[in-house]
């Protein structure tokens, strides 16, 4: 289980994060939605323990991601939008390496095979990263999340950059760790997939929150019922560039 | 499990496969050879010196010859040198930006392993080889050492103990840039931090690092205007104010001075201080650890964008990165603006904004030395050749500066062509029409340098005219020459990514001046030999010049059409 308190991310004078709540319960998939500069990538990287927030608390199982990082990131898997990676060890080396750092390296041992098929790596195991295309890269990067047994997953624009049939295997990866309880939080301009894949979204802008609800709850608070998740979500950017309406659904 | 070894774990693969991934080229191949040869070659021969050769490389001349001096004397050396690095350090105490590898930002900085484990490793292991070398030495050195000092000096005070000095200075060494590079880094936690208070504690600790040094020179230039001599400055190196104020070099001078005294007591103390400073500044920087990453993920792929791009020679992409950041503010040139270019004129004009923005501060500095130049030639006086000496001058001076500005300012103008060529083919303009504009925007500062040079040297020289005109001419004709043969080469050799070619390109680029340069440089010389007037001959190159750049160009045109960045 996720939970964002209260959190404001601020660099220098620009506040990237302002005041941020967001609760993911177990088993459920929440689309991170905002235009360009909305401050999704920045809350996640909050979320994930990589950026100090300025205020506030990210739990992770009850756990602070700042006070308590060991057991609250022991719990937790990212995936950045444009994953870097280490260039100069190979996809199997990778995967190793970080389930060492989760102190997984046995349970990778045992079944690193079935997630290299999963994800297509099998053939480019013994490959340098540095050799992988861009698909592939990402690919390994969804594998990396899922080589321990993480609850909270944070995936930052994961279909980007995929072919077809990754997208369709990646939704149905995200699909499998949502009925195994997982919470996920997935950051994404595809607004079809997400209305589509997410139980509930959250809308940011300028670093905002302005809407959180299933799309159907959006709808009836707007009155535009029976319209699209692209159609919402460009009026209420389009209202926040003007007076940032805060809907609480 | 042990939080090291997934990080040892990465070193060590990282270093296979990178070792493995050197035999791939010619020239990475090189660098190994010479990487491993040359340790081989330090730990041969200290071997060797330790098994059996009693003078290391002494002139025989030398040996025993010279009386070891002073001990205070070499005291103060000591301490002097130390202090020097010393100061040095303070002097970079805020350029470190505390950065990791975006891989490390991505990958490592979610996983548990604690941030503490992070930064130590990583001060360890980026440090263990920068000082590798004197490690080699004092594991190796002790022997070698002991005859070196014995067979140098023939008073070496506690000769018993000759064979530790090396060693002891070596350890000093280390503790010492283990103390700068602990200090930096707990000193980057703080400056670079992404609130505000970063930027105060970068001001707070400049100030008082400048005021600090200011101090320490003016002081040191009070003692000696007042002491002069070298017992003064013995005794201002010993006296125990500035070893207190400099107390890390106090510790590295007592670890290094030991063996000579033959005081292990010092040397302890030394060795202890010094330990003490490192595990002092951990702690600072533990204080600060929840900012780590933070630091890191914010700056780590700014500086890794500004280092690759710095290796492709990216100026314009250095300067966009900057302005992503807020770390460049854009200036609006206003008659620029307002100029109506139309059709393939709208390259000039967009190199014309490009090029400051890019490249100001070589601009103004080739503008001023244009002018300077040319005037301080106008100045000088040649025997029995008043207007000849000054005109010569003045176009060799043009000469030398066109090749200058061409291969500055072209270098990173036509790489910058390059990756945008699939924006500029889309343009209605033939490929030819678009080199030569593009040739032409890069000219522009070379002759506006010229002209600038020519109008200063004829404020005072107005009597030699003649070469001021002919350098008018002359040098823009020359410049678009040379930077049609630059574009020429960048489209023959376009990989800017590969060491190897960027290298090779550099040294075809000279052949290119040569071989286009050589008939109109070779007829006006001739001309000018022949005494000729001089706006002749410098009409009659200029003339040369355009009807090979028209050669060049059409060559370039032809090239740049089958150009595919892809490729």
């Amino acid at each position: 289980m996720l939970e964002v308190v209260h959190l404001v991310k601020d660099y220098k004078k620009f506040r990237a994060v302002d005041d941020l709540d967001l609760v993911l319960k177990p088993g459920e998939i929440v689309g991170l939605l905002g235009p360009n500069g909305a401050g999704k990538t920045t809350a996640l990287r909050c979320m994930a323990g990589i950026l100090r927030p300025t205020m506030g608390t990210v739990l992770i199982n009850g756990f602070d991601i700042l006070l308590d990082q060991a057991k609250a990131k022991a719990a937790l898997a990212y995936v950045p939008e444009v994953p870097s990676l280490y260039e100069l060890l190979t996809v199997e080396e990778h995967l190793q390496f970080v389930a060492m750092c989760f102190n997984e390296l046995d349970n990778y041992k045992a079944n690193g095979g079935l997630l290299l098929e999963r994800y297509h790596l099998a053939e480019k195991r013994g490959d340098l990263v540095a050799t992988l295309s861009k698909g592939m890269r990402q690919k390994l990067a969804v594998a990396c999340a899922f080589v321990h047994r993480a609850n909270v997953l944070l995936f930052d624009e994961p279909v980007i950059g995929i072919d077809p049939a990754g997208v369709v295997e990646m939704k149905s990866e995200l699909m499998r760790a949502r009925d195994a309880g997982c919470s996920i939080l997935v950051s994404t301009h595809l607004l079809d997939t997400a209305e589509k894949f997410c139980d509930r979204v959250v809308i940011l802008a300028r670093g905002k929150k302005i809407a959180e609800g299933t799309v159907q709850e959006l709808q009836t608070q707007i009155h535009m019922e029976g319209e699209s998740l692209e159609d919402v979500f460009l009026k209420l950017t389009y209202e926040s560039a003007e007076a940032p309406p805060i809907l609480n659904l | 499990m042990n939080p090291l070894k997934p990080l040892l774990f990465l070193t060590f693969r990282t270093t296979i496969n990178g070792l493995k991934r050197a035999v791939t080229s010619p020239t990475r191949v090189l660098y190994v050879l010479f990487f491993f040869g040359y340790y081989a070659f330090l730990i041969n021969r200290t071997a060797l010196v330790v098994g059996g050769a009693t003078h290391v490389g002494v002139p025989s001349s030398m040996r025993g010859r010279l009386n070891f001096p002073p001990l205070e004397a070499v005291d103060a050396l000591a301490f002097a040198l130390f202090s020097l690095g010393w100061i040095i350090m303070l002097v970079a105490l805020t350029a470190n930006q505390n950065t990791m590898k975006p891989a490390d930002v991505d990958v490592l900085f979610p996983t548990p392993i604690s941030p503490k484990v992070v930064l130590t490793f990583r001060i360890v292991r980026d440090y263990f080889f920068t000082l590798i070398t004197p490690l080699v030495i004092a594991l190796l050195g002790m022997r070698a050492s002991k005859m070196g000092w014995e067979a140098l000096f023939r008073n070496m005070p506690h000769p018993e103990y000759s064979g530790l000095a090396i060693r002891a200075m070596s350890v000093s060494w280390i503790l010492m840039a283990l103390c700068f590079v602990v200090i930096i880094h707990a000193t980057a936690l703080y400056i670079n931090r992404s609130d505000r208070n970063g930027d105060r504690y970068r001001a707070a600790i400049s100030w008082f690092v400048g005021i600090f040094l200011f101090g320490f020179v003016g002081f040191l230039v009070y003692w000696f205007d007042v002491h002069p001599g070298l017992r003064s400055a013995i005794d201002l190196a010993n006296s125990p104010i500035l070893r207190a104020v400099f107390v890390l070099p106090t510790f590295a001078c007592e670890l290094t001075m030991a063996p000579f005294r033959a005081d292990l007591r010092s040397g302890l103390l030394g060795a202890f201080g010094l330990v003490a400073v490192i595990v002092l500044g951990l702690r600072i920087a533990f204080c600060q650890i929840s900012w780590f990453y933070d630091e890191c993920a914010v700056k780590g792929f700014f500086v890794e964008n500004q280092r690759t791009m710095q290796r492709a020679g990216d100026l314009a992409g250095i300067v966009a990165e900057r302005a992503r950041t807020g770390r460049f503010r854009i200036r609006r040139w206003r008659w620029l603006y307002n100029r109506n270019l139309s059709g393939s004129w709208a390259l000039v004009w967009k190199e014309l904004i490009i090029q400051p923005r890019t490249l100001l501060a070589f601009i103004v500095i080739m503008l001023v030395m244009e002018v300077g130049l040319s005037v301080l030639s106008a100045t000088m006086s040649f025997q029995g050749r008043s207007q000849q000496g000054p005109g010569i001058m003045l176009l060799s001076l043009q000469g030398s500066m066109t090749f200058m500005i061409s291969t500055i300012a072209g270098q990173s103008g036509f790489n910058e062509v390059l990756r945008r060529v699939d924006l500029e083919k889309a343009l209605p303009f033939t490929s030819s029409e678009l080199v030569w504009k593009e040739v032409m925007a890069r000219s522009i500062l070379g002759a506006a340098g010229c002209w600038l040079g020519v109008i200063g040297f004829l404020v005072v020289s107005p009597q030699s005219w003649q070469f001021a005109v002919a350098a008018a001419i002359s040098t823009p004709a020359a410049n678009l020459l040379l930077m049609s043969a630059m574009f020429l080469v960048t489209v023959l050799f376009p990989d800017m990514e590969d060491t190897t070619q960027r290298q090779f390109r550099g040294l075809v680029m000279l052949v290119a001046f040569a071989v286009t340069g050589f008939v109109p440089l070779a007829v006006f010389v001739a001309m000018m030999v022949a005494s000729y007037p001089a706006v002749l001959c410098s009409i009659v190159a200029a003339i040369l010049c355009l009807l090979i750049l028209a050669l060049v160009n059409l060559i370039s045109g032809r090239i740049y059409a089958g150009f595919n960045a892809s490729e």
